[in-house]
């Protein structure tokens, strides 16, 4: 057996192993397909509370002055809870 | 210097002892070893050391440093503890506590006292109870100048322990050089272990049985109680003992490794970690292994994994499975590891020896100076870090990545300070954030919601106390500072009403943000003792906005760049930057079209300036366009040509290669303020450029130094083919060289920044102290050596079997192979397109960054590795070699029986 015919078996093997290669890539194109994360519970209802916040104000200036006064609150309760735990 | 050095308990904090002795020695400090014995002995051996420690006289050294008790009780003027607080146990304290206020000789004495009197048991809960009180006292004193954390964990432990600020400096780093580790074509593991039974070799070991089907190798270093009788049960011929190792061994293990794994957990430091990926070799690390963990990005620079058999298993199985994916996270880790230097410890060390006393600067802002990701953020660093050459800076930030208080040294005089936003304050940014239609407006509503964040006023209450100079990084945070605070200094880097009327929109939200943009502004120019300005315009844009009459001084200095970290690339460097851009882009490196590329953070004008980009690829298949930063996360969801990539946000080491391998850098800005900063970048570089003049602001002969274009695609068009044809002519080199020479004379953030301090300074009628002797860093960006994989599967098959041709000495038949062909085995490369898998359970300790793709790209969190394809190419692989074997059998026999035929041939003469 010569060298060339060697190659030729090589050659033959390596495009079995193309084709299987091929194949995995049609049945699984794993690698180029993005999968889309769906919303979690939490992110749900976030986005309701939002909605459900906003509709309580007649535009964006005062459901934001709303949000800044809520926050510092809502910091202060923590802090008074943190105290008494 | 003199500079004592007490040597600390503790595997991790012993050998950062020994290298940091080696550095200071090699500085020209008189490094001085300090002796005070061990707290391991009986209760009352214990007492003797702690009773030399609090009385050891040091004064005969300019600086202590130690890194544990012991150490740390020696009393000294100026005393440094650089630690990675292993050896703060998490014992709690149990027994009855000590009075500390009593001096050390009453204390020891009470010590004594009840030790003798103490019940069997009791002594050594006596003796730990005095510990842990001396730790906490001396830590959270003013007996120590500086607390300084190899990393946040450790820092984390300090603070526990009673130390209120602890700062995180460089990390512990070998003085030797490290070499570039070999991409070896099987998996070899290598692991250290102090086989004492306390480290995860157990769980290593079963878990590399698993992967019994890879042609692998486990070496494990070091040796211990335990060693025995784990050799004996391991059945598994591929796990190797080694033994102890000593330093050029353990170099020698690291570069013919494919991989190492971190064995310990919770620890401050782990030396084994930074050193591989100082090598380049890719770390699967446990997410509880510490300090180490904040370095390792899963799936960019190393693996992070759960610290189970399974999780282990599967990252030894797809670093092996993918050489691509080795290539990828090797230079990433090699690039991490380049940043591991401990200039910044060094110079600390200078500064804490001279003792000089420097105005304090306080700079407040709403985003960390370092890491530097967006183009205010690298000026407001290169500023401070030229205003830290002569005074003390402290940058306080209203908000940390990590969740917690973080004091980090960035470099020396410059002292970042991050302070966590509250829940609250999250919350309402968060509420307006999607009321804005997911516009980020946490800048304007920064002070107003500071309320809700009372760490950050507490912290800049403490700030103030000590700083003769208040620098508001932009207007935001200037309305918090107190009437009765020292000057304030104005630095502004647009004129922000002007652009937030450009960036909001004509809805009552919009004005209401619009509104309190203009009065905080206006507020700032009020208030401000000097105001710094980007460019002329801006300068007089902010006089008008603040309304005053009173004249205050005004600093124009506009935009640079950092020189010195982006060099002038060389032909050989393009041509290997180019070849990792294509493959950290995940498109195939054999791809031979001209290369685009746009940089650009998120906002308006660079958005519409990447629309320009998108159409010209639709028209333009022949070229490959890139377009990097956050302004990419608006394309998100939008079908795109299948010539562009998109890279979301990447790390500051990515810039210099993105910048170099790139053929051509595209600025096609139809608006904006200021000068534009990624102009200077393209420049610095030497990469051509084809901008359009709008984005050539800043430049005084913008057609000297780019191709201008009409904003339009016909005009890119035929831009970017003048400008690739010119890159190859003398013309063009002249070009690029001009322009270079141009940044470093006058857009260098070095003359800039000093130009920026300097005026500031004198306005204010302070003067600095003396500049301060920062080590210089000189090295080059890293790049990749190896060639990146190709996307051929037939290729990537030849690959496996050439590196191992490569690799392992060539037998007598290679020798005589055909030149080309060895050499094609030698060159060829894993190619296949196999990007990086995020386990869907894993754990993290700081938010993910860098290369996470986006679009009809893929980003990190979504499974992107085929195992079928990887298992296909393992099995050709298998098959190659097995020919290989064959066939130099077959070329034996064909050797033999030529000679046969040769000797039957001289037979038959003889015979005739």
């Amino acid at each position: 057996m010569d060298v060339s015919r060697i190659l030729a078996t090589a050659k033959r093997q390596i495009s079995s192993g193309v084709t299987a290669v091929n194949n995995a890539r049609r049945s699984q194109p794993a690698a180029t397909v993005a999968v889309s994360v769906p919303l979690s519970t939490e992110e749900q209802a976030a986005i309701q509370r939002r909605q459900q916040e906003r509709s309580r104000f007649s535009d964006d200036a005062a459901y934001f002055e709303f949000l800044i006064e809520r926050a510092a609150a809502d910091d202060a309760m923590a802090a008074a809870a943190a105290d008494q735990t | 210097m003199k500079i004592g050095l007490v040597t600390p308990a503790g595997p991790v904090d012993a050998v950062a002892f020994v290298w940091l002795e080696q550095l200071l020695a090699s500085s020209g400090h008189d490094v001085v070893p300090v002796e005070i014995g061990s707290l391991n002995g009986e209760p009352d051996g214990q007492l003797d050391v702690i009773e030399r420690s609090l009385s050891f006289d040091a004064s005969h050294v300019d600086l202590l440093i130690s890194g544990s008790a012991p150490g740390w009780l020696v009393p000294h003027e100026r005393h440094l503890v650089y630690s990675s607080a292993d050896s703060l146990g998490p014992t709690p304290v149990e027994g009855e506590p000590f009075d500390l206020d009593q001096s050390p000789e009453q204390l020891l004495a009470t010590a004594r006292d009840r030790l003798t009197h103490a019940e069997p048991g009791e002594a050594s809960t006596l003796v730990t109870t005095l510990r842990h009180q001396l730790d906490a006292t001396v830590l959270s004193s003013t007996l120590i100048r500086r607390v300084a954390a190899f990393s946040e964990f450790s820092a984390t432990k300090f603070e526990a322990a009673g130390h209120l600020a602890p700062i995180l400096v460089s990390p512990p780093v070998t003085p030797d050089p490290l070499g570039e580790a070999n991409t070896a074509p099987r998996l070899v593991v290598f692991a250290e272990s102090s086989f004492e039974g306390n480290d995860r070799l157990p769980l290593l070991i079963a878990a590399f049985s698993t992967i019994a089907d890879i042609h692998a190798e486990l070496r494990i270093a070091g040796a211990g109680p335990t060693r025995i009788a784990i050799e004996e049960s391991t059945a598994d011929r591929r796990v190797q003992f080694l033994g102890e190792i000593d330093n050029a061994e353990r170099q020698g293990e690291f570069l013919g490794a494919s991989s190492a794994v971190v064995l310990t957990s919770c620890d401050g430091w782990s030396h084994l970690g930074a050193n591989a990926m100082r090598s380049g070799v890719p770390l699967v690390v446990p997410d509880d292994a510490g300090g180490i963990t904040e370095i390792v990005e899963h799936g960019m620079n190393g693996l992070v994994v759960e610290p189970t058999a399974e999780r282990m298993a599967w990252a030894m199985r797809h670093i092996h499975s993918s050489p691509r994916l080795r290539w990828q996270v090797g230079l990433q880790a090699q690039r991490c590891g380049a940043e591991l230097r401990s200039t910044t410890l060094l110079d600390e060390i200078d500064d804490l020896g001279s003792s000089i006393e420097r105005h304090r600067v306080l700079t407040l802002s709403t985003y960390p100076v370092d890491p530097m990701v967006g183009g205010g953020q690298r000026r407001a660093r290169f500023q401070s870090r030229s205003m830290a050459e002569r005074c003390d800076v402290t940058v306080l930030v209203n908000s940390s990545p990590s969740g917690r208080i973080r004091r980090r040294l960035v470099e020396v005089g410059l002292t970042q300070v991050e302070i966590p936003k509250s829940e609250a304050q999250l919350q309402a940014e968060l509420d307006m954030f999607y009321a804005m239609d997911k516009t980020p407006v946490d800048d304007i509503t920064a002070a107003r919601l500071s309320e809700a964040s009372p760490e950050f006023g507490e912290e800049l209450e403490r700030q103030l106390q000590t700083a003769d100079v208040v620098v508001g990084t932009q207007p935001f945070l200037i309305p918090m500072l107190p009437a009765d605070c020292p000057p304030i200094v104005h630095d502004s880097q647009n004129v922000e009403a002007l652009l937030k009327a450009d960036l909001l929109p004509d809805t009552p939200g919009g004005r209401w943000l619009l509104a309190e943009t203009v009065r905080i502004e206006a507020e700032a120019g009020r208030r401000a003792a000097v105001v710094t300005a980007c460019t002329e315009s801006d300068a007089a844009g902010l006089t008008e906005s603040a309304g005053s009459t009173v004249v205050v001084p005004t600093i124009v200095v506009g935009n640079g760049v950092d020189a010195a970290a982006l060099p002038f690339k060389t032909a050989a460097e393009h041509q290997r930057a180019r070849l990792e851009l294509l493959a950290l882009s995940e498109l195939p490196v054999d791809d031979d079209r001209p290369i685009g590329l746009f940089i650009g953070s998120w906002h308006p004008p660079n958005i519409s300036a990447a629309r320009l980009l998108l159409d010209l690829a639709a028209e333009r298949k022949d070229w490959l366009f890139i377009l990097a930063g956050s302004h990419t996360s608006e394309f998100a969801g939008e079908t795109l040509p299948d010539n562009v990539q998109l890279i979301a946000v990447f790390a500051e080491s990515l810039l210099w290669p993105l910048l170099a391998g790139a053929n051509v850098a595209l600025n096609p800005m139809r608006s904006g303020g200021g000068s534009n900063l990624k102009l200077f970048d393209y420049v610095a570089v030497g990469t051509p450029i084809v901008s359009t003049l709008t984005g050539a602001r800043g430049l005084a002969e913008p057609a000297r130094n780019c191709i201008i274009a009409e904003p339009s695609v016909s005009g890119f068009s035929d831009a970017i083919d003048q400008a690739l044809v010119e890159s190859t002519t003398a013309a063009g080199s002249q070009r690029t060289e001009a322009g270079r020479a141009l940044v470093e004379q006058s857009f260098d953030w070095q003359m800039l920044g000093a130009s920026w301090r300097t005026g500031i300074l004198d306005a204010l009628g302070i003067t600095p102290g003396p500049e301060r002797d920062r080590r210089q860093v000189t090295t080059r960006p890293v790049l990749s050596a190896v060639k990146p994989p190709s996307d051929d599967p037939v290729l990537a098959a030849i690959q496996i079997v050439g590196l191992q041709a490569r690799l392992t000495p060539p037998s007598p038949q290679e020798v005589s192979m055909d030149p080309a062909l060895r050499e094609r085995l030698k060159q060829a490369n894993d190619n296949r397109n196999i990007g990086r898998e995020l386990p869907p359970d894993a754990r993290f300790t700081r938010p993910k960054k860098a290369l996470i793709r986006i679009g009809h790209a893929l980003t990190n969190e979504q499974v992107i590795y085929n195992e079928a394809i990887v298992e296909a190419v393992e099995q050709m692989a298998v098959s190659m070699r097995s020919l290989e074997i064959e066939q130099r059998e077959l070329r034996r026999t064909v050797e033999q029986l030529h000679a046969e035929n040769r000797a039957l041939q001289r037979r038959l003469e003889v015979l005739e």
